[in-house]
């Protein structure tokens, strides 16, 4: 009896004293109750450019609902882009309804866990459709999960936005299915060509096996052979590993001018510091913008020279950003969740949601087939630039930005880089190129 | 040749932390002939643990790392009295305890994610520079600090089962349980301090690695598989057999990766586990399985 009590006071005060350390960086819990800061500075945020749209009304006086349903990764290792996925569509959601609904109808969200599965988003999904018969879909971040449970949707006829960014997903086709987010195959160009720019002829690879970084890498390769970029190595890794030392030796073995890599999640930061402590220094090119998260794991100084295209950065503080409408939506986050956020999904579901919202208005009505046939009229800016689906490929950005890690949370465009510090990088590197 | 010796230098220094984890497994299993899969998300709570006293708590690290064994050592000793002794008390097989820590392991995987979250957390590293040059190879200072740990837990640990008097009585109670009792040895509190001293030793792996890979919920679940194939490989339950087993499998999978392909480490580093349980089931070092739980 005594151990009981002895191993309950144990646990809770573990518990207690956990919370406590934390409690500054612990995620809050999405609450969809809870009112979004509807401001008039929100107002003005780019992407919502709610003025010049009808307010809808009608339907909300009647107490309509627009069934949102949301498949995201919430558990499990990288689920931090899930669950700020899930925190930033609480936001849009309550800024929309605060702002007409979508015609007019609240939006209502339903979310499920897939946990990072692709048969559990196959499932959850399934139940999105028969059970809750929700209006439209969003998700996930991860494009495995899209890529497995996309096929159902369609077939369905529901609306779906995907938030993932592999080229294999929207090249199936399914009508119903759109996003507004970017395209890994088409950054993979503007990357081939930043490394033409910078005069780079030779690359190694590394990449992990889910479909994202799997698909990025084999279009990048094919792209290299095209442009004459010789691909020296290329390493793969599971996603279970946490050591890439064979990796590094054999990347460092093959002596090449610069590096790819289509790592993602927790891999990107161990993988640059183990790669950078095995001693090599040259520029680094990622599929991915280097979040503060990551370059945190790999040290502010291993991080340096990781370079990526990518419509939008991530900052280290709200002061960092210059972007007015990112600025907002941060502003946003922070507010209510009083952090900001560690990575670039957030910027990815707002855009989905004020395309999405720009849909509704423009089919004047919440129908999937309708809002599939608005879509090519869409035109939203969105927070890394123009979102337009008029060339009939169901994707959203078109183009992009080239950017470089400089250290201490900063990036900077590529070109200027290669203009102001090409040499300086170079004397302290030791490095030719 | 610079990579062989650099696949060489690196293979053995993650083979070390494969070794930490593998001695947590022998130790329980020579004190008190249970098998557990429950040391690799100690090892995550450990660095998690450490990450809070170090990076949230700003304590200095030798007393975040001392907290932390502490601390380890009582979710250890705990596990062992509310879980673990109830069901042996309740004359279980063997498998049910194998099964109880499965399900443990998911509740501290689970219970880290509800206390620390799902992001991955960075540990800082204590050390002043970022790499050491050892014949020219570049090697993480924390890689070092694991060789070391290692070597020191295997000759420390080994003594303490075969030299003094708790190990000696640690030993009897995992052969013959009734007959410790018998001689007056106590045999629930034997193993309790095992399974402590397991805990702390995970938690030593987990935070002298989270300056290498980053804290997050599922680190320790990954490494711990293979802590387990370096100790059944050396010898389950022989401390230099896990140093031994631990270090192989280390340089297998690098020496692979390495020099046929990244794709088939993992394959082959299991396969050798298969390749020991058919061929020398006991082990490089002969340990016999205690039969009699």
């Amino acid at each position: 009896m005594k151990l009981k009590k002895l191993t309950a006071l144990f646990l809770a005060a573990a518990m207690v004293f956990g919370l406590a350390a934390c409690g500054g960086d612990k995620e809050k819990e999405a609450d969809t109750q809870t009112k979004a800061p509807a401001t008039e500075g929100a107002k003005e945020t780019k992407g919502a450019d709610a003025e010049t749209k009808s307010e809808g009304g009608e339907a909300a006086a009647n107490g309509e609902t627009f069934k949102l349903g949301a498949f995201l990764q919430l558990t499990g290792a990288n689920s931090v882009a899930g669950n700020e996925s899930n925190n930033t569509l609480d936001i849009a959601i309550d800024y929309i309804n605060e702002n007409g609904g979508f015609n007019g109808a609240k939006i209502e969200k339903v979310v499920y866990d897939s946990q990072g599965s692709p048969e559990e988003a196959v499932k959850v999904v399934s139940k999105l459709i028969n059970d809750d018969k929700v209006d439209a879909i969003m998700g996930s971040v991860n494009s495995s999960e899209i890529l497995a449970a996309g096929q159902q949707v369609n077939d369905a006829g529901v609306f779906m936005m995907g938030l993932g960014t592999a080229n294999t997903w929207m090249a199936e086709d399914w009508p119903y299915v759109f996003r507004a987010t970017v395209n890994n195959a088409n950054l993979a160009t503007n990357t081939v060509e930043m490394i033409k720019e910078a005069g780079y002829t030779t690359v190694a690879v590394s990449n992990g096996q889910d479909d994202a970084s799997l698909s990025t890498a084999d279009a990048f390769v094919k792209l290299c052979e095209e442009q004459n970029v010789e691909v020296v190595a290329r390493e793969t890794y599971a996603m279970s590993d946490s050591d890439f030392s064979a990796q590094v030796a054999k990347i460092i073995a093959a002596d090449p001018e610069c590096v790819y890599m289509t790592n993602s999640g927790e891999h990107i930061g161990p993988f640059v510091k183990q790669l950078r402590q095995g001693g090599y220094k040259g520029v680094l090119f990622s599929k991915e913008i280097m979040s503060m998260r990551d370059a945190n794991i790999a040290g502010d100084d291993n991080a340096k020279y990781v370079a990526a295209s990518y419509p939008y950065l991530i900052y280290a503080t709200i002061d960092d950003c210059d972007v007015e409408p990112i600025k907002e939506v941060l502003k946003r986050y922070e507010e209510r969740y009083g952090e900001i956020p560690t990575t670039e999904v957030i910027y990815r579901v707002w855009d989905t949601m004020m395309v999405m919202w720009e849909a509704t208005k423009i089919a004047g009505s919440n129908e999937s087939d309708a809002l599939k046939d608005a879509m090519p009229q869409v035109k939203v800016d969105g927070l890394g630039g123009p979102l337009t689906y008029d060339d009939g490929t169901r994707e959203g950005y078109h183009t992009s930005n080239n950017w470089i890690y400089v250290g201490g949370g900063k990036n900077k465009d590529f070109t200027t880089w290669l203009a102001e510090d090409y040499d300086t990088y170079k004397s302290e590197t030791g490095r030719d190129k | 040749m610079k990579m062989f010796t650099q696949l060489i230098i690196l293979g053995l220094a993650l083979g070390s932390v494969y070794s930490l984890i593998a001695m947590g497994y022998s130790l329980i299993y020579k004190a008190s002939g249970l098998m557990t899969f429950v040391q690799g998300d100690i090892l995550t709570v450990g660095a998690f643990l450490g990450l809070t006293f170090y990076r949230f708590l700003k304590l200095p690290y030798i007393i975040s790392v001392l907290l932390t064994m502490l601390v380890t050592f009582a979710i250890g000793f705990l596990l062992e009295k509310g879980v673990i002794r109830k069901l042996l008390n309740k004359n279980v097989m063997a498998i049910y305890i194998v099964l109880a820590t499965i399900a443990v392991s998911y509740i501290f995987q689970n219970g880290a994610q509800a206390i620390w979250s799902s992001k991955v957390e960075y540990f800082p590293t204590v050390f002043s520079v970022d790499s050491i040059s050892i014949l020219g190879v570049g090697v993480q200072p924390e890689s070092l600090l694991c060789v070391g740990a290692s070597l020191v837990c295997m000759v420390v640990l080994h003594i303490f089962m075969t030299r003094t008097r708790i190990g000696t009585s640690m030993r009897a109670a995992a052969m013959d349980p009734m007959a410790a009792e018998s001689c007056g040895i106590n045999v629930s509190l034997n193993t309790g301090i095992t399974w402590g001293i397991s805990s702390g030793i995970a938690a030593i792996a987990g935070i002298f690695i989270g300056p290498m890979y980053g804290v997050y919920v599922t680190l320790g679940s990954k490494i711990g598989g293979k802590g387990f194939a370096g100790a059944v490989m050396g010898g389950y339950g022989n401390m230099y057999g896990a140093m031994v087993g631990g270090l192989i499998l280390g340089l297998v999978e690098t020496l692979v990766a390495g020099y046929i392909s990244s794709d088939f480490k993992n394959m082959f580093a299991y396969i050798i586990l298969i390749v020991f349980l058919f061929v020398k089931p006991t082990g490089i070092f002969n340990e016999q399985a205690i039969q009699d739980v």
